[in-house]
Order: C-alpha cells, then sequence, then structure tokens
C-alpha cells in the first residue's frame, strides 16, 4: 500500500518530503479523481447513452404531440366541414398509415416512367379516400382537407422513424445509434415544428411561401381565358413587347400544385405550341444566412418534388431545343410550407420585372415563352 | 423567469386590396375565403369593388 501511496507521490509530485501525508485534504482528491478514470473507462459509453437517450425520449415526447394535435386538428376540420358526417377518426388514422412503395431502381431504364405512374396512382387514391372521408365536399374543401392530412402523415411518419430508431438504441444498447439520432434531431423537430404550423395555415386556405410563383403566374393570367392544360393545371395565352406568352399554373384557389410536367408535354407535344423559351418561377430553399424574399435567375428546370414533373419538363426541353431559365424566390422550409410572409408578397415585383427582364434579353419580337409558376397554389386564384 | 424560453412571434395574417379603378391599396385582416385575385370588398377611397392582390403574414420586428 505504501508502494502504491509513494508511486502517486512520484506521478504527481506531491508533497514536499517525497512521503505520504494523510493530514493533507488534496492528497485525497488526487486518488479520487485518479480513480474515476478507469470508472468512466469502463460505464462512460454507459452514461452517455443514458444521457442521450433522456434527450431523445424529450423530444420524442414533443413528436408525439404534435402528431396527436396535427390528427386532432384534421379529425375536427373534417368534423367541422361535415357535421352530418358518421366520426371520421377511424377512417383518418386509417390514412395516416398509408405508405407507397417505390419501384425497383436496379434497372433504372424507364424508372422515372414507372416512379410518374406510382405517384399518380398514389394521389388518385389519395383523392379517393378524402372523397370517402367527406363526401359531398367542393373541390377546393377537399383540397384544404388533403393537404391537412398530407402534412398530418408526414408528421405519423417522423414520429414513428424517430421512435423506431429511440427504441432499437435502447434495446440495444447502442450508444452509436443514439448519437446519430440525437445529431439529426434539431433538424427534425425544425421540420415536424413546419408541419405543425402548415396544418393551421392549410385549414384557413392561406396562401403558403411555395405559392409565390402561381401567384406571379395568376395575376399574368388575370382578364384572360383560362384553358385545361393538363389535370388542375390551367394555361393562358397573352403578349409582351411583340412576344407570345403562354403562361401556366396549377388551378387555384386550391391546394394544388397540379401536373406541370404533363401539361408541357401536351402543349408543345400533342398541340405543337413551338416554344422559344421556357421560364420558371418556383420558390427555393435559402442557405442559412440568405434572406427570405430574396430573388435569383438562373439556368434549369426549377421545381422540387420527387422529380417526374422536373424529368418531364427537360425531356420536353431537350427534344425541341428549348432553354430553361429559373427566378426563384428564396425561403426556408418553415417559409415555404407555412402562411406566406410579406418579405416574400413583397417580392412579386422583383420576381414580375425579373421575368420580363428575362423574355426581353433572350427572346426577340415574334418568339413564344411559357412561363411556368411551380408550386402550390393554395388560396391563390388566377 | 430569464431562463424561461421566449415566446414564439406569431403572424398577423393581412389581405392586401387593391381597387380596381383609382390603384388604391389597403389592407385588412385576413378572413376566411379570402383568396389572391378574386373580389375583395369596396375602395374606402372611391367606392369601386377591390380585388386581393395579396395575403401574407407579418411577423412582429424582431426587438435589438
Amino acid at each position: 500500500m505504501t508502494d502504491f501511496f509513494s508511486y502517486l507521490l512520484q506521478l504527481g509530485g506531491l508533497g514536499e518530503s517525497g512521503e505520504f501525508d494523510p493530514s493533507n485534504p488534496l492528497m485525497y482528491i488526487y486518488i479520487i479523481s485518479l480513480a474515476t478514470i478507469p470508472l468512466f473507462m469502463m460505464y462512460g459509453q454507459r452514461m452517455q447513452g443514458k444521457i442521450v437517450l433522456g434527450e431523445i425520449s424529450k423530444s420524442l415526447v414533443k413528436l408525439k404531440g404534435m402528431r396527436d394535435n396535427a390528427r386532432l386538428a384534421t379529425i375536427e376540420y373534417v368534423k367541422i366541414s361535415l357535421p352530418q358526417s358518421t366520426d371520421p377518426a377511424a377512417k383518418i388514422d386509417k390514412f395516416l398509415e398509408y405508405f407507397t412503395i417505390m419501384p425497383v431502381d436496379i434497372d433504372p431504364s424507364g424508372l422515372v416512367r414507372k416512379l410518374g405512374h406510382v405517384m399518380r396512382t398514389k394521389d388518385e387514391r389519395m383523392r379517393q379516400e378524402v372523397r370517402k372521408i367527406c363526401p359531398g365536399v367542393s373541390d377546393y374543401e377537399a383540397s384544404k382537407i388533403e393537404n391537412m392530412l398530407e402534412a398530418a402523415s408526414a408528421l405519423n411518419m417522423i414520429y414513428k422513424v424517430v421512435r423506431h430508431f429511440y427504441l432499437m438504441g435502447k434495446r440495444t444498447t447502442s450508444v452509436y445509434v443514439l448519437v446519430q439520432l440525437q445529431m439529426v434531431m434539431p433538424i427534425l423537430l425544425e421540420e415536424a415544428d413546419a408541419l405543425k404550423k402548415a396544418i393551421g395555415t392549410f385549414q384557413k386556405g392561406q396562401p403558403i411561401g411555395d405559392g409565390i410563383g402561381p401567384m406571379v403566374v395568376g395575376k399574368m393570367m388575370l382578364g384572360r381565358e383560362k384553358k385545361y392544360a393538363a389535370k388542375e393545371t390551367v394555361y393562358a395565352q397573352g403578349e409582351h413587347k411583340g412576344r407570345t406568352l403562354y403562361f401556366l399554373k396549377a388551378e387555384g384557389p386550391a391546394g394544388t400544385v397540379g401536373r406541370p410536367g404533363e401539361a408541357i408535354q401536351r402543349l408543345a407535344g400533342d398541340l405543337g405550341i413551338k416554344l422559344d423559351a421556357i421560364i420558371m418561377i418556383d420558390a427555393a430553399l435559402k442557405l442559412e444566412g440568405e434572406r427570405t424574399g430574396d430573388v435569383a435567375e438562373g439556368i434549369g428546370a426549377a421545381i422540387g418534388g420527387i422529380g417526374v414533373e422536373k424529368y418531364q419538363i427537360e425531356e420536353v426541353a431537350t427534344d425541341y431545343d428549348i432553354p430553361v431559365y429559373a427566378v426563384i424566390v428564396k425561403q426556408s422550409i418553415l417559409d415555404a410550407i407555412t402562411v406566406m410572409r410579406k418579405e416574400i408578397a413583397d417580392s412579386f415585383d422583383k420576381v414580375t420585372e425579373t421575368v420580363h427582364a428575362v423574355i426581353e434579353d433572350k427572346t426577340r419580337e415574334g418568339q413564344s415563352v411559357m412561363v411556368i409558376g411551380v408550386g402550390n397554389t393554395m388560396g391563390v386564384a388566377q | 423567469m430569464f431562463w424561461s424560453k421566449k415566446p414564439e412571434p406569431k403572424p398577423t395574417i393581412y389581405a392586401e386590396e387593391t381597387c380596381s379603378s383609382c390603384g388604391e391599396r389597403a389592407r385588412r385582416p385576413f378572413e376566411e375565403r379570402d383568396h389572391v385575385y378574386e373580389h375583395g370588398g369596396s375602395c374606402k377611397k372611391c367606392n369601386s369593388s377591390t380585388m386581393i392582390t395579396a395575403v401574407y403574414g407579418e411577423y412582429p420586428p424582431e426587438k435589438t
């Protein structure tokens, strides 16, 4: 024992005489602090796991609250819309559990076509289910319920995935699973919060940040004859400084994104409209530090989603050698799916000016341009 | 308490109306069924009909 203490003294250089001094309290602190090292070596990971588990558990409770509130808000809204109907809770719960199986991608040839087919089937099925839940409501009301259900469904999915990894981490006591979950948790909570707020916006039928494209094009379409372009998508013809303009957007004020890809295939392909340029206006996710409502101009198909619509537009543009220009309005994910912020609405004039500048700069008199307002047109007519 | 979480700012939702004859712009609190590019009310200046040209949420200015 004395050997051990002398060894410690040698290590720490304690005690001027070089001997163990039991009256010195620092000596005991020193011994205890050294003893904690093997303790942390053996149990450190387990302790870290417990702390992480506690933090994830708190976030999981938050997510559960958001999921339950979203579900309740949707049920209440359906009940208010259809006071005579039976309790829709069971049907809505069934809807929240719907899933989509993506097509096989080991043979990528023709994948987008298959993907398009799956997504169309999903959309149609969703619409049918909404009609079953609330028969007899107007298209506008049905689109509001559909958007609310989609947000509630996304929240349900986030909650279930987080719960899965939480329980898996707890069962396997794997700190690595838990730490990975803890790292992505702030982003997941931010997305969940955006979805939660989006439900209130859809319920009131207010335009969302993503609707800036349809809002700009909707103004250009005012007073012109609106024709069918594709399902839930309309187009109109106009003129600007000697150029023929075709305006395309989802049919508002219902909450839909329309089918711009199919529409452009029909207009340029089937109807044989010769286009010299395509200009797409869309909301784009801003990087941290960028200002909401900033307008930027670029090249390429500005459209989000799974990629089917983008592919269709790019196919038409490539087949007919049409340059595609993009005008985007920057915003965060929260701004994009909640009520349109004033900063985004204020960018309206700048977007219109930019579109006109692109038309004048990139095309000559006598040429034709397609202007597409991409995004969810909730609360925006034309 | 100084450590308590700051309450989240909530936006006030407005509908902006533009007069179709004199171009006068005015905003009022949003009401359900207000849709952009649909008929608004009547112009306070010339009594002509107005059109809703924007619906947006305005957040209170951030305290520095």
